[in-house]
């Protein structure tokens, strides 16, 4: 029968959820493991290309060229009487911002079916293999930076001091990646198909979050759509990818200032403070269980 | 099974009196595991139309099992195969969830197990400072065991190859001498020694002495009798996921040497 006895202290119960306090201490302990284990997959990534990390820079300015030659030219959403003034720049802050979100979740979605081995071998918080694929995101996201950074220059937005705020900004929009990252790194290794839902699910998030176009611009000369999006506008902060895109572009962007602002900023730090602590919550809920099999 | 020699139980299993519970590095309170597994088979064209639903066996693994397992004690759990041995550890190292019962410890068991191996497409030097980071060493120390580790290991040629070109028994030599690295208070160990040679036994058999001198607990599962009797100071003789002997290796090693004969 159990609970006949009392234990001896200094004995824990090993089954059960850990303590959130030294679940993150441990984790903490452990922040070096995250960053060898992130500078690793980074370097191997694309080890076996001619043109290796190159492809870092690469990739976000071919994305960019396409994006700019469908919508802004071909659908003509870079004409500033209905878009942005500066849409190449709208779009690369856009894109580059919702592609970290998608790449972060998405990668944490194999943080533990990645590393079965380690997993079954070693006994460490398990939340720091979701960390460490999170420290790999971020890795990657400089090259982005530099590349964004460099089109607000050329394209006009010049240097403003609300660049400033960029960095609080990429703080909130990673805390919520990761927030994410953790949830579906638990919904993965419990239903392996999750892995394959997501590439859709941020397909239509991407058309949804406001990454190619300006829901307000979209509006502008239909005085019906323009009434509705007056009276619920606030719906819009429900839409945490649609927040974050829109926050990155206010500290980025001098010639664009996105509407709601002030709700902007709130709505960012709420998302990602439930992110973090419901996704820190759900995946320890399965903390002593991952690796089994 | 009780005919091979009348069950000397330990009653210190639940009853702490008699023991200094400073010592106690693993408790188990009466633990009882439970798989659920679905058999593979169609359910019969009778059993659909009934709308019978597949039902999941239940396989009662560990069935009441508790001890108490002091600093300084190396613990072999002998059985025959499919008596919960593996099953008892997986439950001790907390990657089980039990049933019934509960499994106290004082800190987090490290299981070492058969076939375990780290990250297989890294080679062995980037495994090492893998899991001495993993297991929470600082990073500047991590530089000075890494060497330590090759030694112990016995790798230095093949140390800088991935893990998958690597012999099942220099996977295990690999692990174990991580996982002893960082001194655990309790190490849990599968088969995993069985893998590997004659000098490696002798290492290894060594350094487990050295744990349970700074105050560790081993758990040691092992099909040759002659590594447990050897390197035990305690055997634990389990029967379909009870345990029927507790004590003295060489004597509890011997009986159940005795009653496999008997059986066949």
């Amino acid at each position: 029968m159990p609970g006949l006895i009392t234990p001896p202290a200094g004995l824990i119960p090993l089954g059960g959820r850990p303590r959130m306090r030294d679940y993150l201490r441990m984790a903490w302990e452990r922040r070096e493991f995250a960053f060898n284990l992130a500078q690793g997959q980074f370097r191997t990534q694309n080890m076996d290309t001619v043109l290796g990390n190159v492809w870092q820079l690469i990739n976000p300015i071919l994305l960019i060229a396409i994006y700019y030659l469908i919508f802004g030219v071909v659908l003509n959403r870079g004409d500033s009487d209905i878009g942005p003034s500066n849409y190449i720049g709208f779009l690369s802050v856009g894109v580059f911002v919702y592609s970290y979100q998608q790449r972060t979740i998405t990668a944490g979605a194999s943080a533990i079916i990645n590393n079965l081995g380690l997993i079954r071998s070693l006994q460490f918080p398990r939340a720091v293999l979701p960390a460490a694929t999170m420290v790999k995101e971020v890795l990657g996201f400089g090259s982005s930076l530099l590349v964004m950074l460099l089109l607000m220059f050329v394209t006009g937005e010049g240097l403003h001091l609300d660049m400033l705020w960029f960095p609080v900004a990429f703080v909130l929009i990673t805390a919520f990646a990761f927030g994410g990252a953790l949830m579906t790194a638990r919904m993965t290794e419990a239903v392996r198909d999750v892995r394959n839902l997501l590439p859709f699910v941020f397909r239509l998030l991407f058309y949804v979050s406001g990454v190619l176009y300006d829901p307000h611009a979209l509006a502008r000369g239909r005085p019906r759509a323009v009434e509705l999006l007056d009276r619920f506008d606030w719906m819009l902060l429900f839409n945490p990818f649609y927040v974050y895109v829109s926050l990155a572009r206010d500290s980025l962007m001098s010639t664009y200032e996105p509407p709601q602002m002030p709700g902007i900023w709130a709505a960012s730090v709420a998302w990602a403070l439930v992110a973090l602590v419901f996704g820190l919550w759900y995946f320890l809920g399965a903390e002593k269980k991952y690796g089994r099999g | 099974m009780a005919e091979h020699g009348a069950p000397t139980i330990e009653p210190a299993g639940v009853d702490l009196f008699g023991v200094d519970t400073d010592q106690v590095n693993v408790l188990l309170d009466d633990v009882h595991v439970v798989y659920r597994v679905f058999e593979d088979r169609r359910p019969s064209m009778r059993e659909y139309l009934r709308g019978e639903r597949r039902k999941p066996r239940e396989i009662h693994a560990v069935r009441g099992v508790s001890l108490v397992a002091r600093r300084g004690e190396s613990i072999g759990i002998v059985g025959r195969n499919g008596s919960g041995k593996s099953t008892l550890l997986q439950a001790l190292a907390g990657l089980l969830p039990v049933e019934q019962g509960e499994v106290y410890a004082r800190s987090q068991p490290t299981l070492l197990g058969v076939g375990s191996a780290l990250q297989n497409q890294v080679s062995g030097r980037r495994n090492i400072v893998l899991g001495c980071l993993a297991l929470g060493l600082p990073a500047d120390e991590v530089d000075d065991r890494v060497d330590d580790i090759i030694d112990f290991a016995g790798l230095h040629e093949f140390i800088d190859l991935p893990l998958q070109a690597y012999s099942s028994g220099m996977r295990a030599r690999l692990l174990f001498a991580i996982a002893t690295a960082v001194v655990p208070d309790i190490l849990v160990i599968d088969e995993a020694l069985a893998v590997g040679d004659e000098a490696f036994r002798l290492k290894s058999k060594e350094r487990l002495e050295v744990l349970r001198g700074q105050a560790g607990t081993v758990f040691l599962v092992s099909h040759a009798l002659g590594t447990i009797a050897e390197s035990c100071s305690r055997v634990i003789w389990l029967e379909r996921g009870r345990i029927i002997a507790d004590g003295d290796p060489d004597e509890i090693v011997d009986r159940y040497q005795a009653s496999q004969t008997d059986g066949r």
